[in-house]
């Protein structure tokens, strides 16, 4: 084969294998619609009289992960246990979109807390535990965007201390590595 | 299946390609010590060998102090270009690791038969080459630029999406793969094998003088690389290993360093500033012809 030949042959093998490499991506993202489809079918199907808005937006998310009462100044160490957890890491369907963490029980010094760092079930094969987070009423605390550590602590400046908090809840949307690009936070007061 | 769906952490993967990096290494060095034993039954272990076998080894250190020194900007570069210029992501799964190690595969083709090609990537392939023997310790004699040549074809791959710790792990999958080449204790393979992978057998082709084995078999993993592109050549007859000329040199300094001072030789040497730009550009082998020729005219 010349060398001109050979260079052209060598795209196509490239393009071939990359080609197979981002499939793989088109038909993760394709599960995902599908079981959310199947989830809200099987809402409707349930009641007699269905209000058709429920089942579009979900009033509850059922996440799996790590769950630690912590001193939140040590919160870095129940990320890298949540990031070491191969065990939970290998049950994930496919790349995670989302990454939570719940901030329950939380002392009146906000010293501490109990927190679960955790997936989406639908984004799991299997999991042992799984924890209900009620989002119906939660309150945004910081609108979805990209934010620095500061602006994430900072943002609990603004919950209303004078009533009870049920939880604090950061939703972190990530890429295909995993790298959070947006953050969201919401309180839930009881 | 878990393998190639399951996600892998960026961390994960770099600890997967530490703990390859250093227990290969002891793995090739038990696997050094049989092909010794093997020698010394057969009456062949010389103190050639073994200063060679040294040399070996003292270039890797040599090599290892350059990579300690450039690694970090070789590894920032990769991960400049990924976050900046990537055209996807793609998800790091095992999946994308077995069709990253394919085109990692491909793209250390392309480099080894590019280094094999000019003047300038030969004069650090060189010393990979000049030895005179065949065994696991060659795999480590390497080139001060070695380094530097997989950078500008590899980079594509992070281009197109692949993260540069998928990439960084393919790299050391074909090159500890390659590793085990070296070696004359196994003749030929099962025949499926030695159609579809690269062998010890082809390996010793691509380290002959042998006129018909002069640049063959530059493939990583894959032979059917060298099959498709015209560059291969099956081991027929038994090879002779080393350079032309040959560097007679057990020195690890004069080893490590024996390409660009041959280089820098020839171009000092050169009559002009045409036949320069050739000596960079053009194949190892033009060098030496046009040497052989001024010889012959001159007698």
């Amino acid at each position: 084969m010349s060398l001109f030949n050979s260079i052209l042959t060598s795209f196509i093998i490239v393009a071939t294998f990359w080609g197979l490499a981002l499939f793989q991506g088109k038909i993760a993202h394709a599960i995902q619609p599908q079981k959310i489809i199947q989830e809200v079918q099987k809402e409707v199907k349930e009641p007699s009289i269905v209000n058709l808005t429920k089942a579009v937006k979900p009033e509850s998310i059922d996440i799996t992960g790590i769950r630690q009462q912590v001193e939140l100044a040590d919160i870095q160490l129940l990320w890298q246990k949540f990031n070491n957890s191969t065990k939970l890491h290998k049950h994930l369907k496919y790349q995670p979109k989302k990454v939570y963490v719940l901030y329950q029980k939380i002392s009146k010094d906000y010293q501490q807390a109990e927190v679960t760092i955790g997936y989406d079930i639908n984004e799991m094969t299997q999991f042992n535990k799984h924890y209900s987070i009620d989002i119906s009423h939660n309150s945004v605390l910081l609108p979805e965007n990209k934010y620095d550590k500061t602006q994430l602590s900072d943002a609990w400046e603004k919950i209303n201390h004078q009533k009870i908090k049920e939880y604090v809840l950061e939703v972190h949307a990530l890429n295909q590595q995993g790298e959070t690009t947006t953050t969201q936070v919401f309180v839930s007061y009881q | 299946m878990d393998f190639l769906t399951g996600i892998f952490s960026p961390d994960e993967i770099w600890g997967i390609e530490v703990w390859m990096n250093d227990w290969f290494f002891v793995l090739a060095i038990g696997f050094f010590i049989v092909e010794c034993l093997r020698y010394a039954v057969k009456k062949e272990f010389t103190k050639n060998f073994l200063g060679d076998s040294i040399a070996n080894f003292a270039t890797l250190g040599l090599f290892i102090i350059i990579l300690a020194i450039v690694g970090a900007a070789y590894a920032g570069v990769f991960l400049y270009i990924y976050d900046n210029f990537r055209v996807t992501e793609l998800p790091l799964t095992g999946w994308t690791i077995l069709c990253c190690i394919v085109l990692a595969d491909l793209a250390y083709y392309w480099e080894h038969r590019f280094l094999h090609m000019n003047g300038f990537g030969w004069a650090t392939h060189t010393v990979h080459h000049s030895s005179p023997h065949f065994n696991i310790s060659v795999a480590y004699r390497h080139g001060p630029m070695d380094w530097f040549f997989p950078l500008f074809f590899h980079l594509p791959l992070a281009i197109l999406g692949f993260h540069p710790f998928i990439i960084f792990l393919a790299e050391i999958i074909v090159q500890l793969f390659q590793t085990l080449l070296h070696t004359e204790t196994v003749k030929k393979l099962p025949r499926p094998i030695e159609t579809l992978f690269n062998t010890p057998s082809h390996h010793r082709v691509h380290h002959g003088t042998n006129k018909q084995y002069l640049d063959k078999n530059y493939a990583g993993i894959f032979i059917i690389w060298d099959k498709m592109f015209g560059t291969f050549a099956e081991e027929k007859e038994p090879v002779s290993y080393g350079v032309h000329p040959q560097l007679n040199s057990v020195n690890p300094l004069k080893v490590f360093f024996s390409g660009y001072a041959k280089l820098t030789s020839r171009l000092w040497h050169a009559p002009n500033w045409g036949y320069r730009w050739n000596l960079l550009t053009k194949s190892p082998t033009w060098a030496w012809q046009q040497e052989q020729n001024l010889k012959s005219s001159i007698k």
